[in-house]
């Protein structure tokens, strides 16, 4: 082989070389690029942790929350995002023994769940759970209104708003609580029975309220994971007002992780479910 | 005006009301019609050729008109074109495009070979009908009998079980929604199901019989005893199943079985029609009423009658259940406007004016009878 035709083949090996070092190089940046990108995104976006407090014990049940509710929200006549029950309960005094009644005020609202059914069921992502502040939320330009969503949720908190007609519910007022705002219902509170608050802040007051308190949620045996945490139910669950055969619901704890620390904190979550007859 | 028994959710209403219920119905009808293809093509039942023809017609109308019903109840009618464009395939509606497109091919794929020999002939005769017809044969003009038929076995085997997945579907949307009592139980899937064969093979007879009369033909009631005896036996074992469901709500005694009850009493004239009208069709069905051509009328008419019932008290009841558990609340059945009746009966004209569509096009019965004939 000549010289000129070695240094030739040389040339071009180098060439191809280059061809393929840069192209590795080009691609493998982009790919790094795209991960950065993915990873980056729910990083940016989850810096809030809303969580939703009732303390039952608080509620006079002067319906201004319901009120502010619908002023903030602009809610349509006959439809409620917030609502307070009065519910008529039997229980048995641990002291003496006797059976006795009491009224309790039970604020109601979309419970935010961490796995939400409306969210499975709908069939065009209209609902949707944002990853990044837990809240779940609707995307109004979307909706078909199959209602499905309504169907799925145990809460009853979706409604077919009669002015848009299309799904709408309770946001926890995600245009005030995002810009470090309080929801409306919970500013207006005059007990506060209702308080907000933001579990990625170590130092947030609502880590006192839940630590301190036996917290209960609605309905845990549909496996919702609600997020608007009950104080003041516990002791009267398993009395059936009405109907007849009494259970021991205890239910096991609920275990909420701080995704800021990574600490794992136990609440002794028990059973609140149907047993409760209203009288209004 | 909501009317309400008890302390309700204030944001509960029957959500679903005559679409939806129309719309199982619909969906039962094609699937169990299905089950008449099965005797002739995997059975050999071969002298209900015309039964099933007839049959076939009613299934592609109903095919058709159906997904107009819960489309009509969206609340946004011209989004629904949205879902295959931003798919959740968690979601049961995404099972019902899946199967229907899939269904509808199928049924095609089936009538193309199924009537391409009465478009050939029709093609002959010239005329609207005939080059419509024409058109239809897609450009393949010479008769082989014994191949398309070949085909049609094929295709109507694959239907059968495509067609009764795409009822099946209703019952498993509504079993999913597991916080709804009356709703959260998969023996809802067999329910559907089972009320649907009846109510199939009932509207098939029904038409088959109706036509006939209106041509001016005879009716041979002897053929007609099988399909009878087959719609008599499901009834029986549809209020076997339906036994079985209100039984073992009551003797649970679950919290909500009080609610139930009421929901029930308030729905009285639906389940007695339901339950007595299945009873007659499974006891009329093994007397003489099966032997003539009146009796399987009567069975027929009874069943469409009783299954839809069945269909009320399936969609119906389960909904006005309050949330909280704690009282029930009114449907509220508007004659005109959305959600109307007047919509409901329109969607039924619909489905005859297709049917008698399909029946111009490639004819009452098939060439190879009319040749016998001749």
């Amino acid at each position: 082989m000549s010289q000129e035709l070695k240094e030739k083949q040389a040339s071009r090996r180098g060439f191809i070389k280059a061809l393929v070092v840069g192209a590795a190089a080009t691609c493998g940046g982009a790919v790094l690029e795209s991960a950065r990108a993915e990873r980056s995104f729910p990083e940016q976006k989850g810096k809030h942790r809303f969580v939703f407090v009732v303390d039952v014990r608080k509620c006079i049940g002067c319906d201004a929350c319901v009120a502010a509710c619908k002023a903030e929200r602009n809610t349509p006549l006959g439809v409620f995002n917030t609502w307070v029950e009065k519910w008529e309960v039997g229980y048995t005094d641990p002291n003496t023994g006797e059976t006795r009644v009491k009224v309790l005020n039970v604020p109601k609202l979309c419970n935010h769940c961490e796995n939400p059914p409306c969210v499975k069921v709908c069939p065009v992502h209209a609902t949707y759970r944002d990853e990044g502040d837990g809240l779940v939320l609707q995307r109004y330009e979307r909706c078909i209104g199959c209602r499905l969503c309504e169907q799925a949720c145990p809460y009853g908190v979706r409604y077919i708003d009669p002015i848009m007609m299309v799904m709408n519910k309770c946001t926890w007022c995600d245009h005030r609580t995002r810009n470090g705002l309080k929801p409306a219902c919970v500013d207006v509170c005059p007990t506060k029975a209702r308080e907000f608050g933001d579990l990625s802040n170590p130092n947030d007051p609502i880590w006192e309220l839940i630590k301190k308190n036996s917290i209960q949620v609605l309905k845990p045996e549909e496996g919702t994971k609600p997020r608007v945490f009950y104080i003041g139910l516990e002791g009267i669950e398993g009395i059936y007002v009405g109907t007849g055969s009494s259970t021991e619901n205890q239910h096991p704890p609920a275990v909420w992780t701080d995704p800021a620390s990574g600490k794992v904190y136990t609440f002794n979550v028990r059973m609140q479910h149907n047993m409760f007859r209203e009288s209004r | 005006m909501i009317v309400t028994y008890g302390p309700t959710l204030p944001n509960h209403i029957v959500e679903w009301g005559v679409l939806i219920v129309t719309y199982p119905y619909f969906t039962g009808i094609v699937a169990g019609s299905t089950v008449i293809t099965a005797l002739v093509y995997l059975f050999g039942l071969r002298k209900l050729e015309q039964l099933e023809r007839v049959g076939h017609f009613l299934a592609i109308a109903l095919m058709l008109v159906a997904p107009l019903a819960p489309m009509f109840d969206l609340t946004q009618p011209i989004r629904a074109f949205k879902v295959p464009f931003y798919p959740n395939f968690s979601s049961p509606i995404i099972l019902f495009f899946i199967l229907w497109t899939i269904l509808l091919l199928v049924m095609f794929l089936k009538s193309y070979f199924l009537f391409r020999r009465d478009f050939i002939q029709k093609a002959k005769e010239g005329g609207i009908w005939g080059s419509i017809a024409g058109f239809l044969t897609f450009g393949a003009r010479d008769v082989r009998p014994e191949e398309d038929d070949k085909k049609v076995k094929f295709w109507a085997g694959v239907s059968i079980p495509v067609a009764m997945f795409f009822h099946a579907y209703v019952g498993f949307l509504m079993s999913a929604m597991h916080s709804m009592p009356l709703w959260g139980t998969s023996i809802l899937l067999l329910v559907f199901l089972i009320s649907a064969v009846v109510s199939g093979i009932g509207a098939t007879l029904l038409l088959y019989i109706v036509g006939q009369a209106i041509l001016g033909e005879k009716v041979n009631p002897q053929v007609l005893k099988v399909p009878t005896l087959v719609m008599a036996s499901f009834a029986g074992f549809d209020l076997f199943v339906l036994f079985i469901k209100y039984v073992s709500e009551w003797y649970w005694n679950t919290a909500e079985w009080p609610l139930i009850a009421m929901a029930i009493k308030a729905n009285m004239l639906f389940y007695l029609v339901e339950f007595v009208g299945l009873l007659f069709v499974l006891i009329g069905g093994f007397t003489s009423l099966n032997s003539t051509v009146r009796g399987i009328s009567l069975l027929s008419i009874v069943s469409l009658i009783s299954v839809y019932a069945a269909r009320w008290t399936m969609v119906i009841p389960a909904q006005m259940i309050d949330k909280g558990h704690r009282g029930i609340v009114e449907p509220h059945i508007k004659l005109i406007g959305r959600e109307g009746i007047t919509e409901v009966i329109a969607l039924y004209f619909l489905v005859f004016f297709l049917f008698f569509l399909f029946v111009s096009i490639a004819g009452w019965k098939s060439a190879s009878h009319k040749e016998e004939v001749a």
